[in-house]
């Protein structure tokens, strides 16, 4: 019996000796992405492709595209976690040979750093999220509505894009 | 299966004739020196092992006094007091931890010793509680993105009047190096059973219960002891 006891938990403390803990997976829950559907503005239920979209964000100078000359109803870009504003540009109709169409789109939101774990420490989430289209002569965005202010999580759609 | 009751019964048999000759040869002294040989008393010590880690490990700090009273032959009740300061620098977060504990429970001697020794394979049994203070000083966001990837935000809070509590299971070995004078080495195996969580933080270290884990309530350390026994009687 006592030998029992003693092996059993001999063997635990050499289990619970390597620990998972000291690693961030890949699985664990991060910051969330910003989540846009796009749909028509003739059909407002409607999800609506927009043709070779190209989404840039400018950080520190420097151009990133998330996406390049895709062809999509839905997308996932990421906010900036050290400010409250996020600028995007969402060009459409971009190829090789023309440069198509660019509207400018900022967010601004409140940020909240959530504990996740030992190896992952924090991660973002945002609230009150507003929206702002840049006006000028041919915008291809016809309109821009908030579904969700919070953004906790990649589940449901933030923002549907209506074009 | 009938073959190994078979030579079970016969190593009985055996083993069993020579303790009959062994306490044969006992009873014949046992009336003019071995009567009272076992030494009841306060066992008073510290744990070498804390202060050893300190002096090399920059990021620990502990001490811790332990003592035990033997109450029946086999049975003592133990207890242990010790504070902690331990830094947590994980490759996303920086955080310390910094406090007391109390452990109190018994242990039971296992180990059959021969007339006039003081040796002990224990397991023990211990209820543990602390009180202490958590510091994040810094930390990263786990984006997973290289747009904005995870920047370093120095944002300090402290998480004060912490407590928790758990139970430990103690396996041991204590050995009588001069009179009076014990070293042990043990194990042990903890289990948390109550904390205060500290809001959107927890709790990386808990003195006395040591490192903690994300993903259980199962806590493991050791020690290793030097004490002292103040006999009291002899039985």
């Amino acid at each position: 019996m006592l030998k029992k006891i003693v092996f059993s938990a001999l063997f635990i403390v050499f289990i619970t000796g390597c620990t998972k803990d000291d690693i961030c997976t890949e699985e664990t829950p991060k910051t969330p992405f910003l989540i846009i559907k796009f749909k028509s503005k003739v059909n407002p239920l409607l999800p609506k492709e927009v043709s070779n979209l190209t989404v840039t964000t400018i950080v520190n100078d420097e151009n990133i595209d998330l996406y390049k000359s895709e062809t999509r109803d839905s997308i996932a870009i990421p906010l900036n976690t050290q400010s409250n504003t996020t600028n995007y540009l969402l060009i459409k109709g971009n190829t090789s040979t023309t440069d198509g169409n660019t509207d400018v789109v900022t967010f601004n939101y409140q940020r909240d750093n959530i504990y996740i774990n030992r190896a992952c420490a924090f991660k973002t989430i945002y609230r009150d999220l507003l929206k702002l289209l840049e006006i000028e002569e041919d915008n291809w965005i016809n309109e821009i509505e908030i579904n969700n202010s919070l953004i906790e999580n990649e589940q449901n759609t933030h923002v549907t894009i209506f074009h | 299966m009938n073959k190994i009751l078979t030579s079970l019964f016969f190593i009985k048999v055996l083993l069993l004739s020579c303790y009959c000759g062994f306490a044969q040869e006992i009873e014949r002294t046992i009336n003019d020196t071995i009567t009272k040989n076992n030494k009841y008393g306060l066992r008073v010590g510290a744990d070498l092992a804390r202060p050893a880690i300190s002096l090399f490990d920059e990021n620990f700090s502990g001490f811790e006094f332990m003592v035990d009273y033997r109450l029946t032959h086999r049975f003592y009740i133990a207890a242990e007091y010790g504070f902690d300061q331990d830094n947590q620098t994980e490759s996303n977060l920086i955080a310390s931890t910094k406090g007391s504990y109390f452990k109190i429970g018994g242990d039971f001697n296992a180990y059959n010793n021969w007339v006039g020794m003081n040796n002990a394979i224990y397991v023990g049994l211990r209820y543990g509680f602390s009180t202490f203070d958590q510091n994040l000083e810094e930390y990263t966001i786990y984006t997973g993105d290289s747009t904005f990837p995870g920047t370093m935000v120095i944002d300090p809070s402290t998480y004060k009047g912490l407590t928790a509590h758990w139970v430990e299971f103690i396996f041991g070995i204590k050995t009588e190096i001069l009179t009076n004078l014990f070293l042990s080495i043990n194990l042990q195996l903890k289990n948390k059973f109550s904390e205060d969580v500290p809001e959107n933080f927890n709790n990386l270290y808990i003195p006395g219960f040591n490192k903690t884990n994300d993903y259980s309530d199962f806590g493991v350390g050791f020690g290793y002891g030097i004490s002292y026994l103040i006999p009291i009687y002899k039985k």
